[in-house]
């Protein structure tokens, strides 16, 4: 009898390797066949008839790349990292051999294949952290990536590609192949470049790695380090800094603490070509902001101005999240629209909120020590994104990777089957998701109740 | 044992059924959505004004027939935007575009889930993935509809759930389908070849039964004969002004390969006129002024009438991104009109080969009725001043086709017949592609007349 059991168990095993093929080869079809539908979908929206502000510097720096020109002045590479003219690059290429007419449709596309990219590969490898995936994960994420990236595909913009490469560390913490650390830390290095914001994700992640894996880890700093050289040798070059960041980045951090202290979010209003900056703004706090230069310019002090304003700084930060995933149809940019930009926005915070709920649940329900380091570096690395929008003056766009752990959470949530769970504690967080979805929602229309049209201070803030 | 088998038939039943109820469901739901997150029409202009003011005149006062230009449009498109107009009322002007907007998503998701499924149902059990295929294909498509208030979904929608109304036994059926067909010819006087070749084939099927399906649409348009002899105007079961439309339809028809109406704001003129040169010099400067002078003008010059339909028919399935109006984005719109094209041709030579794959004498009257009506638009495309709306009836039964096919596979691997009918296919969307292409060549900003055509 048990010599028959070990048999069959023997036979069961090898069984098993051809259904686990099979379901891997079922996988990948499903993954491109999901791909090219939301690719596809993308697509078809009409390319931007210009490229505005920095959509236009990041071209320009692709552009003067291949066609000559002075690449740095063209690009604000003293604003904007030293890789971002490569981010265009193969729109840029297929413009300057088809004509400059096709650079709409070459950026476009370029775009819709990234966000078909991210849809069916990488949020489903995210997912994977969690549980198997399946197809209808991929078909889940690639719909979720479709309806709500879709906005950003016109624009040559390097958000997209910044938290693509976040995403990218994450997962290869996950990875078992050999060089797998390496390659998340040169991600997450170019990511640094192309986003400077992602620095506390980024450091978080590494924190976890180096706790986890000790030694190991010390792969993903390498990477990083390798990823931000070509930065710090234009810098020598340019004989700027030692730090390997953009040579005006502490000008346009110390700019963007002071909006940090009263602001509740940035936005870019654009209307049939015409364009004006729009700021929502926190009238109590603006009223407190001196306009004769006795300001918050730094991060520490802005960390000061918020405990002294205690709690009212609490409301407020509280709204910055929920108004950056208060999202307009027409984001990365604002653009009137009724009753849509609602739907939209009701759209966007439920994903994030619910899928951050789902990861939470997913991540700790066996008892948070049971939780991979990888499933560790997810969570801090979504608490560091959180954290960038709380001391920054957010822009929608900046809220993107929540929104892409969000379509992963949705994703690891209905991977059954849209159903309603069973145990009572099952239903207990479904309510308190719904519950946090409304509570967010309503934060960030209350966020920003106070619109300010053109430049701002404290005082233009405090009297709107 | 018995009783436990029936509970076991039962609880089998409910399984099948339950999963497709709720695929339904979940697709409906996204459909809706997906359709919607899109800028809501700001005004509503031409045509779509006509039919607004129809329905804002029924719930608001004034007189229907002025507002909704009831001398040219059937007497129900008022009452297609009715939901809406109420709403309208209710909230206040500016809730018109969004109220508009929701109504159609609510149209293009019924039409996705279970009007194009229930198509598929004439050939083959629906599962899951038609549904799918369905809702994904009818959103991708249709989505620029959506926020304007025309009548080419409705009337597209009816004549198809006429054919699905066929599917089945009875009377009652019969009657129904008929009612649906009427109406679809109301909405859209165009639908006249098709609903004609229907009445013949569900003659011919059914014999005395299919008077019940004539008496249906008989029906349908008696709300317009009513209407026409409360005025006095007309005997007819249409609107009395139709005649003057059909004059000025064939005459723009014997020489223009497509009309668009171009709402970009460039232009001075939103009257864009595709033109056959080669039709015009033909036609020796005088255009026909009725339907039967219109036939005359394409038997006597056969070759140039040839080409100029096969062009229209082209044409009308190359659609910009910016269907039903055209705003020109170049490389969108060759990227769109290609798939509204490989979608139309290879769904319907996908429906054509499930067809024709056991022998046409095992057509079934649903199957033949759909054939019908694809070609009964086919014809109608090619005989008027066609606009690309007026190939949404085509691209519907392509969606539908191309459901069939992924729910069914080509057989292209396993095959010959598959390959053969894979390369006739790839041939065809070339063929159709070009020609569509090759018409599109003599664009005329602004009203055109025989002389102009010639010229440009």
């Amino acid at each position: 009898v048990r010599d028959e059991l070990m048999r069959t168990m023997t036979e069961e095993r090898t069984d098993t390797a051809p259904i686990d093929s099979i379901a891997r080869s079922l996988r990948r079809r499903v993954q491109l066949t999901a791909g090219i539908v939301v690719a596809v979908a993308v697509a078809l929206q009409p390319p931007a008839d210009v490229f505005l502000f920095d959509a236009a510097d990041y071209w320009g720096g692709s552009r003067a790349l291949l066609e000559g020109g002075d690449v740095a002045a063209v690009g604000l590479l003293e604003l904007r990292g030293a890789l971002t003219p490569l981010v265009y690059l193969p729109a840029a290429l297929v413009a300057s051999v088809v004509g400059q007419s096709a650079a709409a449709d070459a950026v476009l596309a370029q775009n819709a294949i990234l966000i078909g990219f991210i849809g069916a590969v990488l949020i489903p490898r995210l997912v994977a952290i969690w549980r198997p995936t399946t197809p209808r994960v991929v078909w889940v994420s690639a719909l979720g990536a479709g309806l709500t990236l879709a906005g950003f595909a016109p624009l040559p913009l390097t958000d997209l590609w910044g938290v693509a490469l976040l995403l990218a560390a994450v997962i290869a913490v996950d990875a078992r192949w050999r060089g797998a650390l390496l390659a998340g830390g040169l991600a997450a290095g170019v990511a640094i470049n192309l986003r400077p914001a992602y620095l506390v994700p980024v450091a978080a992640i590494c924190a976890v790695v180096l706790v986890g894996q000790r030694l190991r880890g010390l792969w993903l700093l390498v990477g990083i380090g390798l990823a931000l050289a070509p930065q710090a040798v234009m810098n020598r070059i340019w004989g700027v800094t030692v730090i390997p960041w953009p040579e005006r980045t502490v000008e346009l951090s110390s700019m963007q603490a002071l909006y940090a202290s009263f602001v509740v979010r940035y936005d870019t209003y654009v209307v049939d070509g015409a364009t004006s900056q729009l700021f929502f703004c926190d009238p109590a706090l603006a009223a407190d902001v001196h306009a004769d230069g006795d300001y918050v310019r730094s991060s520490g002090e802005l960390a000061g101005w918020m405990l002294s304003h205690l709690p009212h700084s609490l409301a407020f930060t509280g709204q910055k999240v929920a108004a950056a995933l208060h999202w307009p149809l027409s984001t990365p940019y604002y653009a009137p629209g009724a009753a849509v930009n609602g739907v939209f926005a009701g759209l966007v915070t439920a994903i994030a909120v619910l899928g951050a709920v789902g990861l939470a649940r997913a991540t700790i329900r066996r008892g948070l020590r049971k939780a991979t380091p990888a499933q560790v570096a997810a969570v801090v690395a979504w608490a560091g994104s959180l954290l960038t929008l709380l001391t920054s003056a957010p822009e929608t766009r900046f809220a993107l990777p929540l929104v892409i752990f969000g379509i992963a959470g949705c994703a690891v949530l209905f991977a059954d089957g849209p159903h309603l769970p069973r145990s009572t504690r099952g239903r207990v967080w479904v309510a308190g998701g719904l519950v946090a979805v409304v509570a967010v929602y309503g934060l960030g229309a209350w966020g920003m109740a106070h619109p300010v049209m053109g430049a701002v201070n404290g005082p233009i803030c405090a009297d709107s | 044992v018995s009783d436990l088998r029936t509970h076991d038939l039962a609880a089998d039943r409910t399984r099948r059924v339950s999963p497709l109820l709720a695929v339904r469901a979940v697709a409906g739901v996204l459909a809706v959505l997906a359709v919607c997150l899109q800028p809501p029409a700001l005004a509503f202009s031409y045509d779509a004004g006509h039919y607004w003011g129809g329905a804002t005149a029924l719930v608001g006062g004034g007189s229907v027939f002025e507002s909704g230009l009831l001398a040219v449009r059937g007497v129900l498109t008022s009452f297609l935007y009715l939901p809406a107009a109420g709403v309208t009322r209710l909230l206040g002007e500016a809730a018109a575009g969004p109220a508009v907007l929701v109504e159609n998503a609510l149209l293009m998701a019924a039409i996705g889930v279970l009007l194009l499924p229930a198509l598929v149902g004439v050939w083959r059990p629906v599962t899951p993935v038609v549904i799918w295929v369905c809702a994904a294909a009818a959103v991708l498509l249709l989505r620029g509809f959506a926020p304007f208030p025309l009548t080419d979904l409705w009337a597209a929608g009816l004549l198809l759930g006429a054919v699905v109304a066929l599917d089945g036994r009875g009377a009652v059926r019969l009657l129904a389908a008929g009612v649906l067909a009427g109406l679809a010819f109301h909405v859209r006087p165009a639908v006249l070849i098709p609903l004609a070749a229907l009445v013949v084939a569900v003659l011919a099927a059914r014999r005395w039964s299919g008077l019940w399906f004539v008496a249906g649409a008989a029906l349908a348009l008696l709300p317009q004969f009513a209407l026409n002899r409360w005025r006095g105007t007309s005997w007819l079961p249409w609107p009395e002004a139709t005649a003057a439309l059909t004059q000025v339809q064939a005459s723009y028809a014997s020489f223009v390969v497509r009309y668009d109406t171009d709402t970009s704001g460039q232009v001075s003129d939103p009257r864009l006129f595709f033109c056959s040169p080669r039709m015009a010099h033909a036609l020796d400067g005088t255009a026909p002024d009725s339907t039967g002078g219109l036939a005359l003008a394409f038997l006597s010059h056969p070759l140039e009438a040839l080409v100029l339909s096969a062009q229209k028919v082209g044409a009308a399935l190359h659609w910009p991104l910016s269907t039903p109006y055209f705003v020109p984005a170049p490389g969108s719109d060759g990227l769109f009109a290609l798939l509204v094209t490989v979608v139309a041709v290879v769904g319907a030579m996908g429906l054509v080969r499930a067809t024709f794959r056991h022998g046409w004498r095992a057509m079934s009257l649903p199957q033949a009725a759909a054939l019908i009506a694809w070609a009964g638009s086919v014809l109608t495309l090619a005989t008027s001043a066609t606009e690309t709306r007026f190939a949404l009836p085509l691209l519907l039964v392509g969606i539908a086709g191309c459901a069939l096919l992924s729910a069914e596979g080509s057989g292209v691997r396993s095959s010959t017949a598959g390959r053969v009918w894979l390369a006739a296919t790839t041939v065809t969307v070339a063929v159709v592609f070009g020609t569509g292409v090759w018409g599109l060549q003599h664009p005329v900003e602004g009203d055109v007349t025989v002389t102009r055509c010639a010229t440009s």
